[in-house]
């Protein structure tokens, strides 16, 4: 079948490769049709996240059709259109049965790769390294599901394919986010970042009942669409002298009762910060440019959550004082997609979540590459490239 | 495994060794008081030290001794490993000896006396070379990696009934499966396993082993035939976890060292593998293939290399 591949740091190939099977009784063979770029996906083509070996069919986002299934699968069936969330869970462990979806303790097939840096491994990814599992990814003709049962989602009629894509991981981790904020009525809730997941985690906000959702970003054309697509208000950081200041006339004095972290460990900013973070990062004395996560602290209402979505290694100066100071509440996880896909399916039926506007360019297979950098640069406006294999 | 802290009953569990409740502890703390008693008599009386040898010179030098002897006894008192400290007193209690000798001259008046501290140092000595073999005895035999890399214990916690497990232990299949990334195991005669792991320089290296202690419900093990070159064997005993969170699975793993041969060298003569390894990944394969029935895997996977896993 034909694969992109990582072949290098900022050297993604598009070759044949053997086609996947089932190994596992609970596996299945999705023949893929849609998957999508995932701004986390960057971090290790940039080189920032080790443990990728030349050759790794990468994409943990997207959707498809049950081609095979193996001997134990037995609620979904060959020709199941289905979604599938990005981390692989086996629905039998503590973690799964308490909903952590992405802390399943059955997935990884390497944890002496992960242990040394977490102390204990999470659920394996696909495509995403091979700290995470080492699965072989999903911008392919076909990819292998294991524990079909637990992992791929019927997609109901009346859902588009696209719709059905973004379920995958952008809207589940959107959504865990704000289900972390804990809204009630009348509540504000400030969102870092305007790429797939923070435009989610903006909607589901205001599913979850928020009455004002602010975006920061930098992008004219994504904060058009946090406005447009989302009805969120929004700050060009760019714009404005100082981010929390603006939130907090915004907010009349106040400060937002949730800030959203949808940015993660290479953050852009401005000013002598970012410069800083910028060289420390090149320099490789930090994996991480935390510039977002500072701001969002530094932003949110005393006693208010901060929800961390965005992807980290080791970062300096992390505000622990602030933090513990005002009492902020910090939650944060990889995705438990399997834990709201119900939910999600539910307002995608009813039209209460629609995340197919994410998908600004779509390419073929064999253009994969070249969708990447699009995405990368955000040229043209790319928030989201779609991949037909 | 001895030297091990019951965090509760029937509940053994990683620790660090505390001096107070090791077996040597008392000998050892002795020995450094006694460093420090005698230090501080060279230090604040050396004419008394030199005469009670008959002799009345090198007060200075007593003086600097009794400096040594404060800082072993403060070394063996304080240090989490008092090992070291107590080798260096060894090698003060030879010094001594020596300082004596050399000193004693020939007048027969001082003879008695000579002999007197003679002895008394060779009894101090002796003391000390004990207490420091045993602490090198207790530190191989406390369980942890760092100290013997050929005797191991660890636990997971396996969302199972003790019974399950056990059964599931038990089948023929399952040992091949959990221990698969150490060594290949087949059936062989007489419900005996055969297993092959790589040796050094790429030779393969083969035993059978038989199962022992099989209690239903409680745990079963594997033991090596006597032919083995590595001798080995492997216990695991199941125990209800707290919180209704299912059973504690507890894999000691174990290698003989032939011959007298420390830790290291039989996991070298097991091609690299290490005890801690095999027990880590082999509880892990298990609880995964108890709680799903499969293990994961990523054998048999596209990539754009030879080897796709």
């Amino acid at each position: 079948m034909r694969a992109l591949y990582w072949n290098g740091v900022n050297d993604l190939r598009v070759g044949t490769v053997k086609d996947p099977e089932i190994v596992n009784p609970h596996d299945a063979i999705l023949r893929v049709t849609l998957s999508t770029t995932c701004g986390s996906d960057l971090h290790f083509i940039d080189g920032y996240i080790p443990t990728m070996k030349a050759g790794d069919v990468i994409g943990h986002e997207f959707m498809g059709v049950i081609e095979d299934v193996g001997p134990e699968v037995k609620k979904v069936k060959k020709g199941d259109r289905v979604v599938v969330p990005s981390f692989i869970v086996c629905g039998q462990c503590w973690y799964c049965q308490h909903d952590l979806y992405s802390l399943c303790d059955n997935t990884h097939p390497k944890p002496e790769l992960q242990e040394p840096l977490l102390g204990y491994p999470t659920a394996g990814i696909y495509g995403y390294t091979h700290a995470f599992g080492g699965y072989a990814g999903a911008h392919a003709q076909f990819v292998r599901v294991p524990f079909a049962d637990n992992d791929c989602f019927t997609v109901p009629d009346g859902v588009s394919d696209e719709q059905a894509l973004f379920l995958s991981d952008a809207a589940p981790t959107g959504y865990m986010g704000a289900d972390f904020c804990n809204i009630r009525p009348g509540d504000t809730v400030a969102v870092w970042g305007c790429g797939g997941v923070g435009l989610m985690a903006q909607q589901s906000a205001r599913l979850f009942g928020a009455e004002r959702v602010i975006a920061i970003d930098r992008f004219p054309e994504r904060l058009a669409m946090a406005r447009e697509h989302v009805g969120s208000e929004t700050i060009d950081y760019t714009q404005v002298d100082n981010v929390p200041d603006a939130l907090k006339e915004m907010t009349r004095g106040r400060g937002p009762d949730a800030c959203i972290d949808a940015v993660g460990m290479e953050a852009h900013g401005t000013g002598l910060q970012y410069a800083y973070d910028r060289l420390k990062q090149t320099l490789r004395l930090q994996t991480d440019r935390g510039q977002a996560l500072r701001e969002a602290s530094l932003a949110c209402r005393k006693g208010g959550v901060l929800s961390v979505l965005g992807v980290y290694g080791v970062i300096d100066k992390f505000p622990m004082g602030l933090i513990m100071n005002k009492g902020l509440t910090v939650r944060t996880a990889q995705q438990h997609g399997q834990a709201y896909m119900k939910r999600l399916l539910g307002h995608a039926q009813k039209g209460e979540l629609n995340p197919s506007f994410l998908a600004t360019h779509r390419f073929s297979l064999e253009d994969a590459p070249r969708g990447y950098d699009m995405f990368k640069h955000k040229k043209d406006g790319c928030v989201r490239a779609v991949f037909v294999p | 495994m001895a030297g091990g802290i019951m965090t509760a009953p029937g509940n053994r569990s990683w620790r660090h060794k505390s001096l107070s409740t090791a077996p040597t502890g008392d000998l050892t703390r002795g020995l450094g008081w006694f460093s420090i008693g005698l230090g501080m008599a060279e230090l604040l009386t050396p004419g008394l030290v030199t005469r009670s040898l008959g002799t009345g010179k090198g007060r200075e030098l007593a003086r600097l001794y009794g400096v040594r002897e404060i800082a072993t006894g403060v070394g063996i008192l304080t240090s989490r490993n008092p090992a070291p400290w107590v080798w260096a007193r060894v090698g003060g209690d030879l010094l001594d000896i020596g300082t004596v000798v050399a000193g004693s001259g020939d007048r027969p008046s001082r003879k008695g006396r000579v002999v007197l501290a003679l002895v008394s140092l060779a009894g101090i000595t002796a003391l000390d070379i004990v207490c420091g073999q045993k602490l090198g005895r207790e530190s191989l035999n406390s369980g942890g990696m760092r100290s013997d890399p050929a005797d191991v214990e660890r636990s997971i916690t396996i969302g199972r009934t003790a019974n399950e497990l056990h059964a599931l232990w038990r089948k023929p299949e399952t040992l091949p499966r959990v221990m698969a990334h150490a060594a290949t195991i087949r059936a062989a005669k007489d419900g005996r396993l055969h297993w092959r792991v790589k040796g050094p320089f790429g030779h393969g290296l083969d035993w059978e082993s038989e199962t022992v202690d099989d209690r239903a419900g409680e745990g079963l093990g594997w033991r090596s035939l006597p032919s083995a070159r590595v001798p080995n064997e492997g216990l695991i005993r199941f125990r209800p976890a707290t919180g209704g969170r299912g059973t504690v699975a507890t894999l000691r793993v174990r290698f003989e060292p032939p011959g007298g041969v420390v830790g290291e060298t039989a996991v070298h003569l097991m091609g690299g593998l290490v005890p801690a390894v095999i027990a880590d990944t082999a509880l892990r394969r298990f609880k995964s293939l108890a709680e799903t029935g499969e293990i994961p895997t990523t054998e048999r996977q596209p990539a754009a290399r030879a080897d796709t896993r």
